[in-house]
């Protein structure tokens, strides 16, 4: 039952910070640190730095190699972040930690002294790590047996050493077993040669098929799987959401694909290879094989042409398996919410923001809406419905943020509330299409 | 007679050259952090912050003459002028306030020659009101509660006083008594026991107890399996294999090194988490400063070294606030817990 006092945790949220040597010695808390809030986690992307300013003397700060000092302001020194309060484990959610990366001692014009530490999430790898070494995984060839499942692709950088620093090149992040699926079930071949961590879990990413994400979580592991299709929050207009709003988003669109392959040599032979398009020439050079596809938006939008290239793609049919693919990813708008969901420690309503992660699904529903009125937004029913790779938008918007799963992309933490970027799940296309595209996906770079 | 204001050394109501006019009696503001959630009536709550106090006093300064009464006006600034000074003003008690003087406001009127009003603006960083002497809460030596394993429980109600909370100092003792022996017996390596026979125990083992035999760097850890009265030659343990050939004379101690200190504040579901440099023999303690200004730290024997911790740091309610403390140890431990604390008040 709760106390009725202000300190009551069973009520309400605490923090209490810690502070850490590189080698994970405790030195001290910090106990002036302010509430944890505007740090910003992304879905397939890593979080941002957290800037704290702490209300110390501009020289004499508890700063590292001072005789009499703890030392926990020193560069490398690790700051974890630990939250307590109801729902919460009695030994505390670890929900922020990163290394000090700056520190900026100032005395302010008015005369206030403080220190600004940034604290930088390990997340930074993406960044700072990398390969200078080729790497190359699966082998190019038709045989399957070849290939290597994208997920294995992924956790080799969580088990290889890095050769500059004999550690594995995400040290000391862990790659997350039990929340990351086992496998993906598309198989390629790719190769990595002077590309960052960032570069490289891109490209990763493309390969696999949509609403695959990867998350940096606060206990330094990493996680990826597939959206969930069933929302693994509910939120409801009236209980949880402060200030909703979102954006029907058509600037991104693409209606008009053009996909081109290799380039073939002269055509030379007396008997025509039905499986090669006769080769353009230009100036008597020939020039890629191509095919545009062509989206029914372009008579109300307009036409609006995005160009690819894929060298290694030889056939024409392959062209337009992956022309139309791409068509249906881009040719439709993005749909993009903000909402405020204020946290439910304190009493009086809210959710558990401490339980919403990128990646995670979610439902909005608004209940003052009969649901004889709603008109939903399948994507897989307009996409399936006709012969064509096209879309249908409703005129009515009245639900297109309401009573359907989507997918958290970016989250801004404040300590009483987060602000949650939301996103459609894009349509799942047939598996198919997803490993011939990743077959034949060229990533070498040089 | 008036009750004195003090600032410091300086009375401000002595009644006879200084009279308080008002003072305040109130408690300082609150402010929550409110947030409006789309479509419902009222707020969401998510917690409160409590600023600093501001205590602004009206004092008549009283002077024979015009010179006596500028020479007061002197005198009062003067002592104001000091830094973090208690600031007194009840009645009924001694509780104060640390605080700055930050603005006298002051002047001499056409006609009113000897006397003059000032209005005194004072911060009080901290703005609860604390008691001029402190309380201590004794357990006393306790024998802890098994509970499971080698975790042991003893709990302790504290009434903190006061109308607000207080952030108290706790010091846990280890109050298990060491208990040294040695082999009549060797234990030859290799071989299997299930007892140890010595020379007569000072004090009596506890079930669970561990016993180190040796010393150095060829020790070996066993568990007693049932009791054994003081003066016992005989200690029965759980069966073992013995490492190292022990001879007859190799000594046999009890080991009662802490692991773990858990003090949890039931009241408000708060639990701090001690892991390192913890109590092990009889007599060592650690130092719980749960007063976030000064300290939110853990010390083992008054050293400088901090423990490790997590969790928050523990306060004592005004009323009766409960506590439990769990601590895992290699023996069956004894404990003495003292809570050292200063009661605050609202205004």
């Amino acid at each position: 039952m709760p106390s009725g006092y202000s300190l009551d945790l069973s009520v309400y949220k605490s923090q209490q910070v810690l502070v850490y040597d590189s080698n994970g010695n405790f030195i001290d808390v910090l106990r002036d640190a302010p509430l944890l809030a505007g740090f910003k986690e992304t879905a397939s992307g890593g979080t941002s730095p957290l800037r704290i300013k702490l209300p110390r003397s501009m020289d004499d700060f508890d700063q590292d190699g001072v005789s009499g000092n703890y030392g926990t302001i020193g560069q490398g020194n690790i700051v974890k972040y630990y939250l307590f309060g109801p729902g919460l484990p009695t030994t505390g959610k670890l929900r922020f930690q990163g290394y000090i990366d700056t520190i900026e001692p100032e005395v302010a014009d008015n005369g206030d002294e403080f220190v600004t530490v940034t604290i930088m999430p390990f997340s930074s790898v993406l960044g700072d790590r990398g390969c200078s070494e080729l790497v190359q995984m699966g082998i190019p060839d038709t045989q399957e047996n070849y290939y290597m499942d994208i997920l294995d692709m992924f956790k080799f950088w969580f088990n290889v050493n890095d050769p500059i620093t004999n550690r594995v090149f995400t040290y000391p992040l862990t790659f997350d077993t039990t929340g990351s699926a086992s496998s993906s079930g598309v198989e390629a071949y790719s190769a990595f040669y002077n590309q960052n961590l960032d570069s490289v879990f891109s490209t990763l990413v493309a390969l696999l098929p949509l609403n695959w994400f990867y998350r940096f979580n606060p206990d330094n592991s990493v996680t990826i799987n597939v959206a969930s299709t069933i929302a693994q929050h509910k939120l409801y207009i009236g209980q949880h959401i402060t200030n909703p709003q979102y954006r029907l988003d058509w600037s991104q669109l693409k209606n008009v694909i053009v996909y081109t392959g290799y380039t073939p040599p002269s055509d030379t032979s007396t008997t025509p290879d039905p499986n090669k398009s006769d080769p353009v020439e230009i100036g008597g050079q020939p020039v890629p094989i191509q095919y545009v596809a062509i989206g029914g938006s372009v008579s109300t939008v307009g036409e609006r042409i995005a160009y690819f290239n894929n060298s290694r793609i030889t056939q024409t049919d392959t062209l337009q398996t992956l022309a139309e693919g791409t068509l249906a990813q881009l040719n439709r708008v993005a749909i993009r919410a903000k909402i405020r969901v204020p946290d439910y420690r304190g009493g009086t309503g809210g959710y558990d923001i401490e339980s919403l992660q990128v990646g995670d699904t979610v439902q909005i529903t608004n209940p003052h809406i009969l649901p004889a009125t709603k008109q939903y937004y399948h994507w897989d029913t307009d996409l399936w419905d006709t012969a064509y790779w096209d879309y249908k938008v409703l005129s009515s918007s009245s639900s297109i943020l309401f009573d359907q799963v989507l997918m958290i992309v970016g989250l801004d933490y404040e300590f009483d509330y987060v602000d949650i970027e939301l996103d459609t799940l894009q349509p799942n296309l047939i598996q198919r299409f997803y490993n011939l595209y990743a077959r034949v996906q060229d990533y070498t770079t040089v | 007679m008036a009750s004195p204001v003090y600032y410091g050394s300086m009375n401000l109501n002595d009644n006879v050259n200084y009279f308080v006019v008002s003072k305040p009696l109130s408690t300082v503001a609150v402010a929550p952090s409110m947030y409006k959630v789309a479509r419902l009536p009222g707020m969401i709550k998510t917690g409160e912050t409590i600023n600093q106090r501001q205590i602004d006093l009206q004092v008549r300064i009283l002077g024979t003459s015009r010179t006596d009464l500028e020479n007061k006006v002197d005198a009062m600034q003067q002592a104001l002028d000091k830094r973090l000074q208690n600031l007194s003003m009840r009645t009924n008690d001694s509780r104060y306030y640390v605080a700055d003087c930050v603005n006298f406001d002051s002047g001499l009127d056409a006609g009113k020659i000897l006397s003059t009003i000032a209005k005194i603006t004072f911060i009080c960083y901290q703005p609860f009101a604390q008691a001029a002497s402190g309380g201590t809460a004794d357990t006393g030596t306790v024998a802890m509660t098994f509970s499971s394993g080698q975790i042991y429980t003893s709990s302790q109600n504290v009434t903190g006083g006061g109308t607000v909370y207080n952030c108290p100092s706790i010091r846990i003792y280890q109050r298990t008594v060491a208990m040294s022996t040695t082999l009549t017996a060797a234990r030859n390596s290799g071989t299997a026991y299930t007892t140890l026979a010595v020379n007569a125990i000072p004090v009596a083992l506890t079930t669970r107890d561990t016993l180190i035999i040796g010393t150095g760097g060829t020790t070996q850890s066993v568990t007693v399996s049932s009791n054994a009265s003081a003066g016992a030659t005989t200690i029965n343990v759980n069966s073992f294999t013995a490492n190292a050939t022990y001879a007859i004379g190799a000594a046999v101690n009890r080991d009662a090194t802490m692991t773990q200190v858990q003090i949890t504040q039931q009241t408000d579901s708060q639990n701090l988490y001690v892991t390192s440099s913890l109590p092990v023999v009889a007599g060592d303690y650690i130092d719980v400063n749960c007063d976030p200004i000064t300290g939110w730290t853990v010390k083992l024997n008054g050293g400088s070294t901090l423990s490790t911790v997590n969790g928050t740091f523990p306060v004592i309610e005004p009323t009766s606030t409960s506590f439990l403390y769990t601590v895992t140890c290699n023996s069956n431990p004894s404990i003495q817990v003292v809570h050292t604390y200063t009661s605050r008040w609202l205004s």
